[in-house]
């Protein structure tokens, strides 16, 4: 198994955490249900633009092994478009809260830096 | 005027992100031919730094769409 595949499965596992904890705070804490749900929303849809973009990034890698000259995009504009379609959902239902669900779209990639350097530095010891 | 401040954000974080990761991948992919042995490494910092890069633009792009829309 290489470093990448350990991160990503990593922050999957932590990913799956926070969303748990948030199913069981949007379950047990009725006031605050549209922040949990749109937490949800926002960490689903970040965790696909995680996974998404390390298919992505193992195929440049292997384009590169390989030589091929074929022309390959980091798919920039479906992760976008996936952030974007998140904040329509949000806007238009009331119960979603539109900031919680823009935060949720970035917890996985912002988990990606600890997560790296925990690796880094079991590597080094 | 609110429809300018969005493009206008919107243009200016893809034009950082697409400037950064094309300088991420472009010196990844020549190490990588370099030394197809280190890729492991190599593919690793990549992913890191794309993903830490394009952080960027996709919350310009949200906080445009909320700009336009609120």
């Amino acid at each position: 198994m290489n470093d990448l595949t350990s991160i990503v499965g990593a922050v999957t596992r932590i990913s799956y955490l926070i969303m748990a904890a948030l199913f069981l705070g949007w379950a047990v804490y009725p006031e605050f249900r549209p922040e949990f749900a749109g937490g949800i929303l926002g960490m689903t849809a970040g965790l696909f633009n995680f996974r998404f973009l390390s298919l992505k990034v193992r195929q440049v890698a292997q384009m590169a092994v390989d030589n091929h000259d074929k022309r390959l995009s980091f798919g920039f504009i479906t992760r976008l478009c996936i952030g974007v379609l998140i904040a329509a959902v949000a806007i238009k239902l009331e119960q979603v809260s539109l900031g919680a669900a823009v935060a949720g779209l970035f917890i996985p990639q912002m988990l990606t830096i600890p997560v790296s350097i925990v690796f880094s530095l079991r590597n080094n010891q | 005027m609110e429809y300018l401040a969005a493009a206008i954000a919107v243009g200016l974080g893809a034009l950082g992100a697409g400037l950064g990761n094309g300088m991420i991948v472009s010196r990844t992919v020549e190490s990588i031919a370099r030394q197809p042995e280190a890729r492991g490494q190599l593919q690793t910092t990549m992913f890191i730094g794309v993903g830490i890069v394009e952080v960027i633009p996709l919350a310009a792009t949200v906080i445009a769409f909320l700009i336009m829309f609120s």
